[in-house]
């Protein structure tokens, strides 16, 4: 049983690290949680679902426009509306509530065009599960968690050896140094956006293979900015860590205590690890610009 | 300055009050005396607006099917539909502007417990009837300290029926003697259901194994299945809404749960089937009298032929709630909401397409069957009628 | 007046309450909360069981309903206002989804998802009207006032607000209170008016509506959240075709109103005499469409 719940918490943890990746590196370049992060995923599984069911697309190529799409929305995001914001020199609130809006624009959006039904992707893979003795893993878990897996580890690669992530980096530490330093800042941005929006996009087909299609789909990634808060704000690592903590810890209130009071005990130790390490687990102390 | 600011302050607080005044008020019509209008409250909008359209559509077709043949003692009827939005604010305003300001003398909908227990004491204070339609939840009818709500009735049946009616389908039928439930505690029908499915079936011999709570939206409940699993027993209880309910069955069957799944008239939509056909083969639901029965089939294809789509089961409830309302005013003999609701609680053997409708006057619940469905080559299989 | 119109007037005196408690906080100290719906919540249950258990009268009620908000608003204030702005948003977030999942596990006192049913419909139009007036006074005078501009200063810039001796932590706190009583007084009006709550009538959306409300009619405005607040609870009442296309309509201008023009429609901006003086030719306006349309 114990070992059963792992396992179900580490794949729910998976798709939150998918997530809260996003959420992470958008945070560590603008120091904003990127509220509309879930809605880009939740527009990622649309696409995709579009693509498999309406035009009749092989899966695999479904799921790259998904990606991309999501991408491309994301991009979209900073270019209309957290651009401006940033050049007006406004408070970090402005752009939280521009996210907000955009979450619900999104939303809404989809419900007014597409309707509020719930859908679902034909069975790409089946639901089936492999016995390990007593131990059930469900063929999509392994297919998702190995996506996953790889999607991590080329984030890491990107970010510690390539340039690419050494202007993020460095832009991170400091914007107006970088920039001084011939890096192109806006230009990065962009790049960081399509990376955040094509991992929410990834993330939006996987849960979406899982579980279902609808518009306040993309709510989940509540719990993905848990976790990266949870991680420290700004640290992809951490962010990683705390998704997969934030599973499976979810997994054992539910499982083990009662899940009516499941959302408490993760609220009440993420005020807890406010208080004692603000700036979450692994996280960099970054004043606020407010 | 600051004085003045205030005053003003104040000044535009009043204004806007007003022009809301002006504004809502614009639309304010008189009652015509040779149309008899009924209005339907439900959600027109939203996710759950699949059932509030065909409610409403319903009742349209219905209401043209009447007036072709002569209306309703002389005189035409009118069906006025407002959005509820599946929330007990609106719902309560929507009843209020069709009784105020659309003059209507019923209201029909909705079928969220929640909007008729908000709407119910309203409905007794202005005196009209409100008929609800699958809500199931027994304080629509009858208030916290017992006491009837007067004005306030329903055509289909309540959530202990429902329960009993499964429990006792699952000792008698199933011959099962363990079961275990899974509730969304977020919601009042779910955690209505299992209430007294756990009573009804400890009193039938059998034993609850487990109770476990999740909620919807959760979209992952194998933290919570995982425990039901290990305990393999005969029968587990799901009453949710259909898209957790595809969810829960699928990752139920995932974890090699085997049980016979169960649950209530919140799988009754098509969509369960494509979302989860296969991992419910062989498990039941009850629901209301819904299309399955044959008698409905004129309906329903008069509905497809107007409407272009497959009617939902609220429709029905369209249909049996405009005829009951025009059978009760044709016994009242005149159109009074007063005599409405006399007659509509003096209702013996009403015969609609979802079974006959018997109230009993001191609690305005129908006594009527509750239908069996089972899941069948990803079909749903209409298996009987059936009471506890 | 009809049942439907008072109904209608109602809503609306209670939600300038609630957007009022919000527009203190995001729009004068700059904290963004989603927290308030969560207080609304406190303040609906705990006036509802004090009228219906304990058989308070309607003002005891409403009072012990505030006060119950201002508590818990000053114990969560303590934890959580030293954090940063996103830190801070995320605790009254989860706040605000905490209160609601424990009224629906507190089943026996709180009826659970069920919802509390049988409150006594105590709230008038006169009642909320005095209540209007009386917030909007509070509201106003606060902010005038030396609490007041020490808010502004702290939403302007806070380091500098804290060097020049302004203690930041406890006008955040007065802020964070007095917009949580607020929030707990249009929670009791509106249970003693609808006779019903559940807990999903407080969720999150509840919380973004609010906040939604204050940026449309601008952050640092009491008018424009006035104005904001009548115009957006009409506005589906009075087009009900239009009530699908609402949220849409919503998020869009929100996203235009925060690149564009931040300052919203009123942005600090407050009524003043000039506007007063036009305020008969506007009423007469008013009058003459009522006049056409009868």
């Amino acid at each position: 049983m114990f070992v059963q719940q792992l396992v179900n918490g580490v794949s729910i943890g998976g798709i939150y690290a998918l997530m809260a990746t996003g959420y992470a590196l958008i945070y560590s370049l603008l120091g904003f949680s990127n509220w509309a992060h879930g809605d880009v995923a939740m527009l990622g599984a649309y696409i995709g679902f579009l693509c498999v069911a309406a035009v009749k697309m092989p899966f695999w190529l479904s799921a790259l426009t998904a990606l991309l799409g999501a991408g491309a929305i994301s991009i979209m995001n900073e270019r209309l509306a957290y651009r401006r914001i940033r050049r007006n020199n406004a408070p970090t609130m402005f752009l939280m509530i521009a996210a907000m809006g955009l979450s619900v624009t999104f939303q809404n959006m989809v419900i007014v065009f597409l309707g509020p039904k719930f859908r679902t992707y034909p069975p790409v893979i089946p639901v089936k599960s492999i016995s390990l003795g007593s131990i059930k893993i469900g063929v999509l878990d392994m297919f998702s968690m190995i996506i996953v897996i790889i999607a991590m580890m080329l984030l890491e690669l990107l970010i510690t050896k390539t340039k690419f992530g050494l202007a993020i980096r460095a832009a991170s530490s400091n914007m107006i140094t970088a920039s001084l330093m011939g890096i192109n800042i806006d230009f990065y941005i962009t790049l960081v956006f399509l990376l955040a929006g094509s991992l929410a996009g990834a993330g939006g087909v996987l849960l979406g293979l899982k579980y279902t299609v609808y518009p306040q789909m993309g709510n989940v990634s509540l719990k993905a900015f848990i976790a990266s808060v949870f991680g420290g704000l700004g640290s992809v690592r951490g962010a990683i860590v705390g998704a997969f903590l934030i599973g499976i810890m979810e997994v054992f209130v539910s499982g083990f205590i009662t899940s009516g009071l499941r959302d408490l005990f993760t609220f009440g130790l993420l005020i807890a690890i406010l208080l004692i390490k603000p700036s979450g687990l692994f996280g960099i102390d970054i004043q606020d610009k407010a | 300055m600051k004085i003045k600011k205030l005053t003003g302050m104040l000044y535009l607080a009043l204004m806007l009050l007003i022009i809301a005044s002006s504004l809502s008020g614009c639309g304010s019509k008189q009652a015509k005396d040779d149309v008899i209008k009924i209005g339907y409250v439900g959600a027109l909008s939203g996710d759950t607006a699949v059932w509030g359209q065909a409610g409403l559509n319903g009742m349209k077709l219905t209401a043209k099917e009447i007036n072709e043949k002569g209306g309703i003692l002389g005189k035409k009827v009118e069906v006025i539909g407002l959005d509820g939005r599946g929330n007990p604010v609106d719902s309560v305003n929507a009843f209020n502007k069709l009784v105020d300001e659309e003059k209507v003398i019923a209201v029909i909908g909705t079928n969220f417990s929640s909007c008729n227990i908000a709407m119910a004491p309203i409905a007794d204070q202005k005196k009209i009837p409100l008929i609800g339609t699958a809500c199931s939840n027994p304080k629509v009818t009858v208030d916290e300290n017992g006491k009837l709500h007067p004005y306030s009735f329903r055509i289909g049946f309540i959530d202990p029926f429902q329960g009993k009616v499964l429990a006792t389908f699952a000792t008698n039928k199933l011959k099962a003697k363990t079961a275990a439930v899974i509730t969304d505690i977020g919601s009042d029908y779910s955690t209505g259901l299992t209430e007294y499915f756990i009573k009804q079936f400890e009193e039938n011999g059998g034993k609850v194994l487990i109770k476990v709570d999740a909620h919807s939206g959760d979209n992952d409940f194998r933290a919570q299945l995982s425990k039901i699993a290990p305990l393999n027993p005969d029968v587990v209880l799901v009453p949710w809404i259909y898209k957790d309910v595809a969810l829960i069955a699928n990752q139920a069957r995932e974890l090699g749960i085997k049980a016979t799944l169960l649950g209530g008239d919140g799988w009754d939509s098509k969509e369960l089937l494509t979302m989860a056909g296969p991992a419910l083969e062989g498990c039941y639901y009850t629901s209301q009298p819904s299309f399955a029965n044959p008698v409905t089939k004129p309906y329903a294809e008069a509905y497809k032929k107007e409407f272009g789509i497959n009617p939902e089961t609220e429709a029905l409830f369209g249909h049996d709630g405009l005829y009951w309302i025009k059978d009760a005013l044709e016994r009242a003999g005149k159109v009074d909401p007063a005599a409405l609701k006399d007659a509509l609680e003096n209702t013996k053997d009403f015969k609609g397409l979802m079974g006959s409708i018997t109230v009993d006057p001191a609690t305005h619940n129908p006594t009527k069957p509750c239908s069996v469905y089972q899941i069948k080559s990803s079909q749903f299989e209409y298996v009987g009628d059936f009471t506890p | 007046m009809s049942g439907y119109v008072e109904g209608v007037i109602i809503l609306i005196g209670i939600n300038i309450i609630a957007v009022l408690g919000v527009s203190i906080l995001t729009g004068f100290t700059r904290l963004f909360s989603f927290g308030n719906a969560g207080f609304m919540a406190i303040g609906a249950y705990a006036s509802a069981i004090l009228t219906t258990k304990f058989n308070m009268p309607f003002l005891i009620s409403l009072l012990g309903g505030m006060l119950m908000a201002a508590l818990i608003s000053l114990a969560l204030g303590k934890l959580t206002l030293g954090l940063k702005g996103d830190y801070f948003l995320i605790t009254t977030l989860g706040f605000g989804e905490c209160t609601r999942v424990l009224i629906e596990f507190l089943d026996p006192i709180t009826g659970g998802a069920r919802g509390y049913a049988g409150i006594p419909q105590k709230t008038t139009l006169l009642i909320v009207l005095i209540s209007v007036a009386l917030a909007i006074t509070v509201a106003r005078n606060l902010l005038n006032s030396k609490y007041g501009r020490n808010l502004k200063a702290i939403r302007e810039q806070e380091i500098a607000a804290d060097a020049v001796g302004i203690d930041t932590a406890r006008f955040k706190q007065l802020s964070f209170t007095v917009s949580a009583i607020y929030a707990g007084w249009a929670g009791a009006l509106f249970a003693h008016y609808y006779m019903f709550i559940t807990p999903a009538m407080f969720n999150l959306d509840k919380s973004s509506e609010l906040t939604i409300t204050v940026v449309i009619g601008g952050l640092g405005s009491l008018t424009g959240s006035v104005i904001a607040t009548t115009v957006l609870t009409l506005l589906p009442e009075v087009l009900r075709s239009v009530a699908n296309y609402r949220m849409l309509f919503y998020g869009i201008a929100v996203v235009l109103i925060i690149t564009l023009r931040p300052n919203g429609l009123m942005g600090y901006k407050e009524l003043s005499a000039s506007w007063i003086k036009n305020l008969p030719i506007q009423v007469r306006r008013m009058f003459r469409c009522r006049k056409e349309v009868a």
